[in-house]
Protein backbone atom coordinates (compact mmCIF):
# COMPACT_ATOMS: atom_id res chain seq x y z
CA UNK A 1 0.00 0.00 0.00
CA UNK A 2 1.34 3.08 -1.18
CA UNK A 3 1.19 6.60 0.31
CA UNK A 4 -0.60 8.02 -1.77
CA UNK A 5 -3.13 5.20 -1.31
CA UNK A 6 -2.80 6.27 2.34
CA UNK A 7 -3.70 9.98 1.90
CA UNK A 8 -6.86 8.57 -0.53
CA UNK A 9 -8.08 6.31 2.29
CA UNK A 10 -8.29 9.52 5.01
CA UNK A 11 -9.44 11.84 2.21
CA UNK A 12 -12.21 9.18 1.36
CA UNK A 13 -12.88 8.49 5.09
CA UNK A 14 -13.42 12.39 5.57
CA UNK A 15 -15.92 12.67 2.65
CA UNK A 16 -18.05 10.04 3.54
CA UNK A 17 -18.57 10.70 7.12
CA UNK A 18 -18.58 14.61 6.67
CA UNK A 19 -21.20 13.63 3.58
CA UNK A 20 -23.10 11.44 6.11
CA UNK A 21 -23.12 14.11 8.86
CA UNK A 22 -24.31 16.45 6.27
CA UNK A 23 -27.38 14.27 5.11
CA UNK A 24 -27.93 13.55 8.92
CA UNK A 25 -27.50 16.65 11.36
CA UNK A 26 -30.54 18.32 12.76
CA UNK A 27 -29.18 21.49 12.41
CA UNK A 28 -29.23 23.19 8.81
CA UNK A 29 -26.31 25.18 9.42
CA UNK A 30 -24.75 22.30 10.66
CA UNK A 31 -25.28 20.33 7.60
CA UNK A 32 -24.19 23.42 5.08
CA UNK A 33 -20.74 22.96 6.64
CA UNK A 34 -20.30 19.53 6.82
CA UNK A 35 -21.28 19.90 2.86
CA UNK A 36 -18.22 22.28 2.73
CA UNK A 37 -15.80 19.66 4.37
CA UNK A 38 -17.20 16.97 1.96
CA UNK A 39 -16.84 18.98 -0.80
CA UNK A 40 -13.22 20.57 0.17
CA UNK A 41 -12.25 16.84 0.86
CA UNK A 42 -13.40 15.40 -2.20
CA UNK A 43 -11.43 18.11 -4.35
CA UNK A 44 -8.28 16.72 -1.86
CA UNK A 45 -9.57 13.10 -3.56
CA UNK A 46 -9.56 14.46 -6.97
CA UNK A 47 -5.95 15.93 -7.14
CA UNK A 48 -4.54 12.61 -5.26
CA UNK A 49 -6.31 10.81 -8.76
CA UNK A 50 -4.23 13.61 -10.88
CA UNK A 51 -7.15 16.01 -11.49
CA UNK A 52 -5.34 19.18 -10.47
CA UNK A 53 -7.88 21.73 -12.41
CA UNK A 54 -11.04 19.62 -11.59
CA UNK A 55 -9.85 20.00 -8.30
CA UNK A 56 -9.68 23.88 -8.16
CA UNK A 57 -12.89 23.88 -9.97
CA UNK A 58 -14.42 22.19 -7.30
CA UNK A 59 -13.28 24.38 -4.96
CA UNK A 60 -14.30 27.41 -6.52
CA UNK A 61 -17.57 26.13 -7.79
CA UNK A 62 -18.55 24.27 -5.37
CA UNK A 63 -16.98 25.41 -1.89
CA UNK A 64 -16.80 28.66 -2.67
CA UNK A 65 -20.62 29.10 -5.09
CA UNK A 66 -22.81 26.34 -4.07
CA UNK A 67 -21.84 26.28 -0.54
CA UNK A 68 -22.69 29.74 -0.32
CA UNK A 69 -26.51 29.72 -2.60
CA UNK A 70 -27.40 27.09 0.08
CA UNK A 71 -26.54 29.04 2.87
CA UNK A 72 -28.55 32.06 1.24
CA UNK A 73 -31.40 30.19 0.77
CA UNK A 74 -31.17 28.90 4.44
CA UNK A 75 -31.30 32.50 5.48
CA UNK A 76 -33.96 33.59 3.15
CA UNK A 77 -36.34 30.70 3.97
CA UNK A 78 -35.65 31.88 7.49
CA UNK A 79 -34.86 28.03 8.52
CA UNK A 80 -34.17 27.16 12.42
CA UNK A 81 -30.71 27.57 13.81
CA UNK A 82 -31.41 25.53 16.40
CA UNK A 83 -31.63 21.55 16.28
CA UNK A 84 -35.09 20.73 15.04
CA UNK A 85 -36.73 17.60 14.55
CA UNK A 86 -38.92 19.02 11.46
CA UNK A 87 -36.17 18.50 9.15
CA UNK A 88 -36.34 14.71 9.04
CA UNK A 89 -39.09 12.21 7.61
CA UNK A 90 -41.20 10.77 9.93
CA UNK A 91 -38.85 7.30 11.44
CA UNK A 92 -40.88 5.10 8.74
CA UNK A 93 -39.70 7.03 5.74
CA UNK A 94 -36.30 7.18 7.16
CA UNK A 95 -35.89 3.79 7.19
CA UNK A 96 -36.85 3.35 3.87
CA UNK A 97 -34.25 6.06 2.64
CA UNK A 98 -31.99 4.55 4.45
CA UNK A 99 -32.70 1.13 3.02
CA UNK A 100 -33.11 2.33 -0.53
CA UNK A 101 -29.67 4.30 -0.18
CA UNK A 102 -27.78 1.37 1.09
CA UNK A 103 -29.47 -0.59 -1.59
CA UNK A 104 -28.49 1.35 -4.13
CA UNK A 105 -24.35 1.65 -2.86
CA UNK A 106 -24.55 -2.18 -2.79
CA UNK A 107 -25.74 -2.47 -5.76
CA UNK A 108 -23.21 0.22 -7.36
CA UNK A 109 -20.09 -1.15 -5.36
CA UNK A 110 -20.91 -4.79 -6.39
CA UNK A 111 -20.95 -3.93 -10.01
CA UNK A 112 -17.68 -1.67 -9.95
CA UNK A 113 -16.13 -4.52 -7.47
CA UNK A 114 -16.65 -7.00 -10.41
CA UNK A 115 -15.80 -5.00 -13.01
CA UNK A 116 -12.67 -3.46 -11.84
CA UNK A 117 -11.59 -6.62 -9.35
CA UNK A 118 -7.71 -5.56 -7.92
CA UNK A 119 -6.82 -3.51 -10.75
CA UNK A 120 -4.37 -1.15 -10.25
CA UNK A 121 -3.40 2.12 -12.10
CA UNK A 122 -0.49 4.36 -12.29
CA UNK A 123 -1.92 8.06 -11.83
CA UNK A 124 0.16 10.72 -14.18
CA UNK A 125 0.39 13.67 -12.12
CA UNK A 126 0.25 16.64 -14.58
CA UNK A 127 -2.13 14.91 -17.04
CA UNK A 128 -4.89 16.93 -15.60
CA UNK A 129 -2.80 20.16 -15.49
CA UNK A 130 -4.09 23.42 -17.07
CA UNK A 131 -2.39 23.18 -19.97
CA UNK A 132 -3.44 19.81 -20.68
CA UNK A 133 -7.34 20.66 -19.98
CA UNK A 134 -7.42 24.08 -21.98
CA UNK A 135 -5.84 21.98 -25.11
CA UNK A 136 -8.73 19.42 -24.84
CA UNK A 137 -11.54 21.57 -23.79
CA UNK A 138 -10.93 24.70 -26.63
CA UNK A 139 -9.95 21.93 -29.24
CA UNK A 140 -11.97 18.82 -29.18
CA UNK A 141 -14.69 19.51 -26.80
CA UNK A 142 -15.43 23.49 -28.00
CA UNK A 143 -18.72 22.61 -29.12
CA UNK A 144 -20.00 21.44 -25.83
CA UNK A 145 -18.56 23.72 -23.59
CA UNK A 146 -20.37 26.70 -26.02
CA UNK A 147 -23.37 24.71 -25.44
CA UNK A 148 -22.52 25.00 -21.70
CA UNK A 149 -21.98 28.49 -21.56
CA UNK A 150 -25.80 28.88 -23.57
CA UNK A 151 -26.89 26.30 -20.73
CA UNK A 152 -25.93 28.36 -17.83
CA UNK A 153 -27.19 31.64 -19.35
CA UNK A 154 -30.88 29.66 -19.93
CA UNK A 155 -30.63 28.46 -16.33
CA UNK A 156 -29.75 32.05 -15.10
CA UNK A 157 -32.55 33.69 -17.09
CA UNK A 158 -34.89 31.22 -16.14
CA UNK A 159 -33.77 31.28 -12.31
CA UNK A 160 -34.72 35.43 -12.56
CA UNK A 161 -37.64 34.50 -14.25
CA UNK A 162 -38.52 32.76 -11.45
CA UNK A 163 -38.03 34.59 -8.77
CA UNK A 164 -39.79 37.45 -10.17
CA UNK A 165 -42.97 35.63 -10.73
CA UNK A 166 -44.32 36.37 -7.36
CA UNK A 167 -43.08 40.25 -7.36
CA UNK A 168 -43.95 41.78 -10.81
CA UNK A 169 -47.57 43.14 -10.55
CA UNK A 170 -48.43 42.07 -13.82
CA UNK A 171 -47.68 38.73 -13.29
CA UNK A 172 -48.69 38.44 -9.91
CA UNK A 173 -50.13 34.95 -9.51
CA UNK A 174 -53.47 36.25 -7.36
CA UNK A 175 -54.67 38.82 -9.81
CA UNK A 176 -57.47 37.66 -12.46
CA UNK A 177 -55.86 37.37 -15.99
CA UNK A 178 -58.02 39.05 -19.01
CA UNK A 179 -61.05 36.07 -19.31
CA UNK A 180 -60.62 34.97 -15.67
CA UNK A 181 -63.55 35.74 -13.10
CA UNK A 182 -61.69 38.75 -11.00
CA UNK A 183 -60.75 37.43 -7.66
CA UNK A 184 -63.25 38.33 -4.74
CA UNK A 185 -64.75 36.52 -1.67
CA UNK A 186 -67.33 34.97 -3.58
CA UNK A 187 -64.69 33.22 -6.15
CA UNK A 188 -61.92 32.70 -2.86
CA UNK A 189 -61.07 29.03 -3.85
CA UNK A 190 -60.26 28.31 0.53
CA UNK A 191 -63.80 28.88 1.25
CA UNK A 192 -65.12 31.22 3.22
CA UNK A 193 -63.57 32.11 6.17
CA UNK A 194 -64.48 31.66 9.86
CA UNK B 1 0.29 2.89 -8.15
CA UNK B 2 -3.42 3.15 -6.69
CA UNK B 3 -5.97 0.49 -6.40
CA UNK B 4 -9.30 1.06 -8.62
CA UNK B 5 -11.73 0.23 -5.77
CA UNK B 6 -11.22 2.72 -3.76
CA UNK B 7 -12.72 5.61 -5.70
CA UNK B 8 -15.61 2.97 -6.55
CA UNK B 9 -16.40 2.26 -2.96
CA UNK B 10 -16.00 6.19 -2.29
CA UNK B 11 -18.77 6.80 -5.11
CA UNK B 12 -21.16 4.27 -4.16
CA UNK B 13 -20.89 5.65 -0.76
CA UNK B 14 -21.60 8.95 -1.75
CA UNK B 15 -24.46 8.11 -3.86
CA UNK B 16 -25.60 6.31 -1.58
CA UNK B 17 -25.59 8.55 1.21
CA UNK B 18 -26.82 11.36 -1.58
CA UNK B 19 -30.10 9.06 -1.98
CA UNK B 20 -31.00 8.78 1.80
CA UNK B 21 -30.72 12.77 2.02
CA UNK B 22 -33.19 13.02 -0.68
CA UNK B 23 -35.47 10.76 0.52
CA UNK B 24 -35.43 11.29 4.30
CA UNK B 25 -35.48 15.06 4.55
CA UNK B 26 -37.95 17.68 4.55
CA UNK B 27 -36.66 20.45 4.15
CA UNK B 28 -36.38 21.30 0.31
CA UNK B 29 -32.71 22.59 0.79
CA UNK B 30 -31.30 20.07 2.72
CA UNK B 31 -32.83 17.80 0.05
CA UNK B 32 -30.92 19.76 -2.44
CA UNK B 33 -28.06 18.83 -0.67
CA UNK B 34 -28.59 15.52 -1.27
CA UNK B 35 -28.40 15.95 -4.93
CA UNK B 36 -25.46 17.62 -4.93
CA UNK B 37 -23.85 14.52 -3.15
CA UNK B 38 -25.35 12.65 -5.76
CA UNK B 39 -24.13 14.52 -8.37
CA UNK B 40 -20.40 14.42 -6.77
CA UNK B 41 -20.63 10.66 -6.79
CA UNK B 42 -21.00 10.72 -10.85
CA UNK B 43 -18.03 13.17 -10.59
CA UNK B 44 -15.57 10.87 -8.62
CA UNK B 45 -16.36 8.18 -11.36
CA UNK B 46 -15.48 10.10 -13.85
CA UNK B 47 -12.28 11.24 -12.21
CA UNK B 48 -10.90 7.94 -11.65
CA UNK B 49 -12.22 7.14 -15.38
CA UNK B 50 -9.49 9.53 -16.15
CA UNK B 51 -6.82 8.06 -14.45
CA UNK B 52 -7.17 5.09 -16.54
CA UNK B 53 -4.92 4.56 -20.01
CA UNK B 54 -6.56 4.99 -22.86
CA UNK B 55 -8.45 2.31 -24.14
CA UNK B 56 -9.81 1.66 -20.32
CA UNK B 57 -10.06 -1.19 -18.31
CA UNK B 58 -8.72 -3.72 -21.19
CA UNK B 59 -5.57 -1.57 -21.59
CA UNK B 60 -4.14 -1.63 -17.89
CA UNK B 61 -0.49 -3.36 -18.42
CA UNK B 62 -0.42 -6.84 -17.22
CA UNK B 63 2.46 -8.99 -17.12
CA UNK B 64 1.59 -11.13 -20.33
CA UNK B 65 0.70 -7.83 -21.98
CA UNK B 66 2.70 -5.05 -23.74
CA UNK B 67 1.62 -1.86 -21.84
CA UNK B 68 0.03 1.25 -23.52
CA UNK B 69 1.19 2.75 -26.02
CA UNK B 70 -0.16 5.82 -25.23
CA UNK B 71 0.23 7.06 -21.57
CA UNK B 72 -2.80 9.22 -20.89
CA UNK B 73 -5.79 10.06 -23.10
CA UNK B 74 -5.03 13.55 -25.34
CA UNK B 75 -9.16 14.09 -24.98
CA UNK B 76 -9.05 14.17 -21.32
CA UNK B 77 -12.19 12.65 -21.53
CA UNK B 78 -13.08 12.31 -17.54
CA UNK B 79 -11.88 15.43 -16.40
CA UNK B 80 -13.53 17.44 -18.92
CA UNK B 81 -17.29 15.97 -18.49
CA UNK B 82 -16.28 16.39 -14.76
CA UNK B 83 -15.45 19.92 -14.96
CA UNK B 84 -19.13 19.62 -17.56
CA UNK B 85 -21.33 18.35 -14.65
CA UNK B 86 -19.98 20.73 -12.23
CA UNK B 87 -21.20 23.49 -13.99
CA UNK B 88 -24.54 21.88 -14.74
CA UNK B 89 -24.73 21.52 -11.17
CA UNK B 90 -24.34 24.94 -10.40
CA UNK B 91 -27.25 25.48 -13.19
CA UNK B 92 -29.22 23.45 -11.78
CA UNK B 93 -28.78 24.28 -8.10
CA UNK B 94 -29.47 27.86 -9.32
CA UNK B 95 -32.81 27.24 -10.51
CA UNK B 96 -33.47 24.58 -7.70
CA UNK B 97 -32.96 27.52 -5.08
CA UNK B 98 -35.15 29.89 -7.23
CA UNK B 99 -38.20 27.59 -6.98
CA UNK B 100 -37.41 26.67 -3.17
CA UNK B 101 -37.53 30.79 -2.75
CA UNK B 102 -40.82 30.67 -4.62
CA UNK B 103 -42.20 28.07 -2.95
CA UNK B 104 -41.29 30.38 0.82
CA UNK B 105 -42.73 33.20 -0.58
CA UNK B 106 -46.08 31.42 -1.74
CA UNK B 107 -46.95 29.36 0.96
CA UNK B 108 -44.61 30.22 4.09
CA UNK B 109 -42.68 26.91 4.06
CA UNK B 110 -40.33 24.82 2.59
CA UNK B 111 -41.35 21.84 4.32
CA UNK B 112 -42.00 19.19 1.51
CA UNK B 113 -44.90 17.94 3.53
CA UNK B 114 -46.68 20.93 3.80
CA UNK B 115 -47.16 21.62 0.24
CA UNK B 116 -48.44 18.03 -0.34
CA UNK B 117 -51.69 19.45 -2.52
CA UNK B 118 -49.01 20.43 -5.40
CA UNK B 119 -48.39 16.29 -6.05
CA UNK B 120 -51.16 14.50 -7.79
CA UNK B 121 -51.26 11.82 -5.10
CA UNK B 122 -53.04 13.52 -2.77
CA UNK B 123 -56.16 13.80 -2.18
CA UNK B 124 -56.73 17.67 -2.24
CA UNK B 125 -54.45 18.06 -5.68
CA UNK B 126 -56.51 20.45 -8.02
CA UNK B 127 -55.19 21.69 -11.54
CA UNK B 128 -55.81 25.03 -10.07
CA UNK B 129 -54.79 25.77 -6.41
CA UNK B 130 -55.20 28.15 -3.89
CA UNK B 131 -54.63 31.89 -5.27
CA UNK B 132 -53.67 30.85 -9.14
CA UNK B 133 -55.31 32.11 -12.30
CA UNK B 134 -58.07 30.40 -13.84
CA UNK B 135 -56.78 28.88 -16.96
CA UNK B 136 -57.66 31.21 -20.30
CA UNK B 137 -57.54 30.69 -23.44
CA UNK B 138 -54.64 28.75 -24.89
CA UNK B 139 -51.26 30.65 -25.25
CA UNK B 140 -50.50 30.69 -29.23
CA UNK B 141 -47.83 28.70 -29.16
CA UNK B 142 -47.21 29.62 -33.72
CA UNK B 143 -47.38 32.86 -33.17
CA UNK B 144 -44.29 33.14 -34.83
CA UNK B 145 -45.65 31.61 -38.34
CA UNK B 146 -48.93 33.86 -37.79
CA UNK B 147 -47.37 37.57 -39.79
CA UNK B 148 -47.01 34.92 -42.66
CA UNK B 149 -49.65 33.27 -42.56
CA UNK B 150 -52.11 35.75 -41.26
CA UNK B 151 -52.20 38.29 -44.81
CA UNK B 152 -53.00 35.16 -46.56
CA UNK B 153 -55.90 33.80 -44.34
CA UNK B 154 -57.16 37.67 -43.83
CA UNK B 155 -57.51 38.22 -47.41
CA UNK B 156 -58.50 34.87 -48.21
CA UNK B 157 -61.34 35.31 -45.20
CA UNK B 158 -62.07 39.34 -47.00
CA UNK B 159 -62.47 38.03 -50.36
CA UNK B 160 -65.23 35.39 -49.40
CA UNK B 161 -66.66 37.57 -46.98
CA UNK B 162 -66.80 40.15 -49.43
CA UNK B 163 -68.28 37.55 -52.02
CA UNK B 164 -70.74 36.43 -49.94
CA UNK B 165 -71.30 40.03 -48.84
CA UNK B 166 -72.47 41.00 -51.97
CA UNK B 167 -73.91 37.47 -53.32
CA UNK B 168 -76.34 37.95 -49.97
CA UNK B 169 -78.74 40.54 -51.10
CA UNK B 170 -79.19 39.91 -54.53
Amino acid sequence: MSGLELIFIGLAVLTGGSGLLAVTSPRVVHCALWLVVCLGSLAGVYLVLGAEIVALVQLLVYVGAVVVLVIFALMLTRAPIAASRRLDAPPGQRYAAALSGIALAAVLAGTLLYALGDDTVAVQQGQGSAAGIGTAVFGAWVLPFELLSVLLLAALIAALAISRAGADPEVRLNSGRDGGPPPGPAAHPDGPVQ
Amino acid sequence: MIHLIGPAVLASALAGIGIYGMLARRNAVLVLIGAELLLNAANVLLITASALPPGGLAAIPEPGRPGPTELTDPLLSGQVMAIFVITIAAAEIGVALAIVLLLFRSRGTVDLTAVEELGEASRTYTENPAGYPEPGPRPRILSLVDPIEAPVAASGRATGGDSGRNEGPR
